[in-house]
């Protein structure tokens, strides 16, 4: 008879693995908080404005990760048309629109922080104005998967859209980069060493819990869709029964 | 293939999902050259998805087709060249004249000289003096004319109709039937879809009955079998409706 | 027999539509009017400040506005490109038909490069016109900068109508996708009008014109090959 997508198999990853990330998650928190608000020392210039920059910079890091996941499932799911896949893009899509949301709202504070008053200002940053961009698509490939009339369509759409979005984030930084009327800067080299080493080991410890909260909130929302996917497909197939 | 005759086309397993719906569930089908088939079943059967995987506007989740020995996912362009496909929508542009219109599903068949052979097949079906006029000026039934020489410009050796009734007088019907017969009578494969059960049965060799997209019956054409098949289908539209009212 | 080759089949899309379009002037009359609309606001608004040569704040505004007016032209007038498969289910017939379905992308590219291209060149005028600025000295290097941004935004524009179109959105949807995604597009277009006024295209703008073409290239291939999942059912 009629064979549908089994009820077993597709559900390991919400086994052990989920809950690794779980708790490594939860306890992580709170150091990452207690190492951005407590360990790491004053900045001498910023003061504790700059504190953002460990929360910023990391979503920030995040949310370009979440771009190149995009990508690679969107790109799974129309070789392969399976459900699963569309699962992951859509899970991608919208916990990296979540992450690139933060770092449009921390942008302002941290622009404040290390300009000094001039806020607009941070629309001219490169990074920025590609973070704002990047946003700007994944809430177009959003407000498309909502607006399909089936779900199907609208994975379609919305891993078509995930492509185009993806691909175009390296050309938007480097169309916004030479828009300031030089040629590019690669690197700004000096930096990195006048880091005290307790504020690079903060932003690492933050780096690493964002990257696992990513990770956590993909994993809820795939299974979240498969089961919504799941429960669909079980009230269809009893409204076909209930006809005989 | 190793066969002695190609089928005009060939499905083993046809699956098609829309989302978690399943429209056809692993449907095999083959059909011989100049045979003609009427597919019936109740609303929502998977009649429409069938043949739209037939005609290739659809393409299946799951399963294989052929269509004369091509694979239609690797070879669609040999494998739907000799197709024809009627709807009941037009299929045609409102605002191109009727000459227009099929001179332009010639050009995409690959037809040398387009406008003559698309005239040539509307004098054929009748509407060569209205061949200058928008399709938006005709009438239902000029209009479904013009559908049909959109249909057999590439004279296709595999028609599938859908619905071809749907909106036409007696009159219209009569000519459609004959048609149809005509067309199976000079070695057309056809396939029918028709909610009209006995007029579908009267004039084609072979019908089968889908049902929640799987056969549920099926056999060589005939006035008892046209009969019983209505009937039955009538029980099944009959106990949809008191489920409805459930 | 088999279907037509991949570019005769686009050949007759882009005939085909070219002749509709002729016959009811739906993408180029409302495009024209958008983007004569959009110009005059940006004539009005954008005035120097006191105390500068018209000249030069001609100079700064003139080629954003140039954009403005062009990308909004080329939404505008690329959104009703599926609009007359709609009426009779004509796109199903285009589906059936043994041809390759990145080939209809390609035809209703080449027929929307022709309405958009016209308008650019409308907007050019109206800029001109509008503003104390003559983009027509170099017409050349005018033709091929309007050349380059226009295809790209033709090739992305001609995309979302398709998407739009299957999800039944109107304008507002495709404008939505096509302004972030064709920013680079806009970015570059903009400088390569200043330099090209400036007379210095080659020397100051050749790496945007080098980004530009890339992107017209990437995305066209993206396009042809994505074309088939927005299309079908």
């Amino acid at each position: 008879m009629q064979a549908y997508e089994g009820s077993r198999g597709s559900s390991r990853w919400s086994g052990p693995g989920t809950l690794i990330l779980w708790s490594t998650t939860t306890i992580a928190i709170p150091l990452a908080l207690y190492m951005a608000f407590l360990y790491a020392p004053d900045e001498r210039v910023m003061g504790a404005a700059q504190r953002i920059f460990y929360f910023h910079v990391p979503a920030a890091f995040v949310t370009f990760f979440g771009a190149v996941t995009i990508f690679a499932s969107a790109v799974a799911m129309l070789t392969t048309r399976a459900p699963r896949w569309d699962h992951w893009t859509l899970a991608t899509t919208e916990v990296s629109w979540v992450f690139c949301t933060i770092v449009l709202l921390t942008g302002p504070i941290w622009a404040k922080a290390a300009w000094k008053g001039r806020v607009g200002d941070w629309i001219f940053d490169p990074k920025l104005a590609t973070t704002a961009i990047l946003w700007l698509l994944l809430t177009g490939a959003l407000l498309v998967r909502r607006a399909a009339a089936s779900e199907e369509l609208g994975a379609r759409l919305g891993a078509v859209l995930g492509i185009l979005a993806a691909v175009d984030v390296p050309i938007v930084h480097k169309a916004t980069v030479w828009w300031r009327g030089h040629h590019p800067v690669l690197f700004a080299p000096g930096k990195r060493d006048a880091l005290d080493p307790r504020m690079r080991l903060a932003f690492l410890i933050c780096t690493i819990v964002f990257f696992l909260l990513f990770g956590l909130l993909v994993a809820l929302r795939r299974q979240l869709a498969e089961v919504e996917h799941r429960a669909r497909a079980a009230a269809e197939r009893a409204s076909n029964e209930g006809r005989s | 293939m190793a066969e002695l005759t190609t089928a005009a086309f060939e499905a083993r397993g046809l699956v098609k999902r829309f989302g978690p719906r399943l429209a056809l569930g692993g449907v095999d089908l083959r059909l011989e050259p100049g045979h003609s088939l009427a597919l019936v079943g109740p609303n929502g059967a998977g009649k429409t998805t069938l043949l739209r995987v037939l005609a290739g506007t659809l393409s299946p989740t799951s399963g294989s087709l052929r269509v004369f020995g091509h694979d239609a996912r690797r070879d669609r362009r040999n494998a739907f060249a000799r197709v024809g496909l009627v709807s009941h929508a037009s299929l045609l542009y409102d605002d191109l004249t009727a000459i227009e219109n099929v001179a332009f599903f010639a050009r995409l068949y690959g037809i040398v000289e387009p406008t003559e052979r698309a005239l040539a097949v509307l004098e054929g079906v009748g509407v060569a003096h209205r061949a200058e006029d928008k399709v938006s000026e005709l009438s239902r039934g000029l209009r479904q004319r013009v559908s049909l020489a959109r249909a057999l410009v590439h004279d296709p050796a595999l028609l599938l109709l859908d619905e071809p009734f749907a909106g036409l007088d007696p009159r219209g019907i009569d000519l459609l039937c004959r048609s149809i017969e005509t067309w199976s009578a000079a070695g057309r494969a056809i396939v029918l879809v028709a909610h009209d059960v006995e007029r579908a049965l009267s004039i084609t060799r072979a019908f089968a009955v889908l049902d929640r997209g799987g056969w549920v019956d099926g056999g060589d054409s005939s006035a008892q079998q046209a009969i019983r098949v209505s009937a039955a289908l009538h029980a099944l539209g009959s106990t949809e409706r008191t489920r409805d009212r459930r | 027999m088999r279907g037509a080759g991949f570019f005769r089949a686009s050949a007759a899309i882009a005939a085909k539509d070219l002749r509709l379009e002729w016959r009811t002037w739906d993408s180029l009359s409302s495009g024209t009017v958008f983007a004569l609309m959009v110009a005059w606001i940006l004539a009005l608004t954008l005035t120097p400040a006191s105390g500068e040569a018209p000249e030069l704040a001609a100079a700064r505004y003139a080629p954003s506005a140039l954009w403005t007016v062009v990308a909004f032209a080329c939404a505008v007038s690329l959104a009703p490109a599926f609009r007359a498969e709609r009426q009779g289910d004509a796109f199903a017939g285009l589906l059936a038909a043994p041809i390759d379905r990145g080939a209809i992308y390609l035809g209703k590219l080449a027929s929307g490069l022709v309405h958009t291209a016209l308008l650019a060149l409308l907007g050019a005028g109206a800029t001109a016109a509008l503003f104390p600025w003559n983009p027509f000295e170099r017409p050349a290097t005018l033709a091929l900068i309007l050349g380059l941004h226009v295809l790209g935004l033709t090739v992305l524009g001609t995309l979302f109508s398709a998407i739009v179109h299957r999800v039944g959105r109107g304008e507002a949807l495709l404008a939505t996708l096509l302004f972030p995604t064709a920013a680079p597009l806009l970015l570059s277009a903009v400088r390569c009008t200043e330099a090209s006024t400036e007379g210095r295209l080659f020397e100051t703008a050749g790496h945007w014109l080098g980004l530009t073409a890339g992107f017209d290239l990437l995305y066209l291939c993206l396009g042809l090959l994505v074309f088939e999942f927005v299309v079908e059912d």
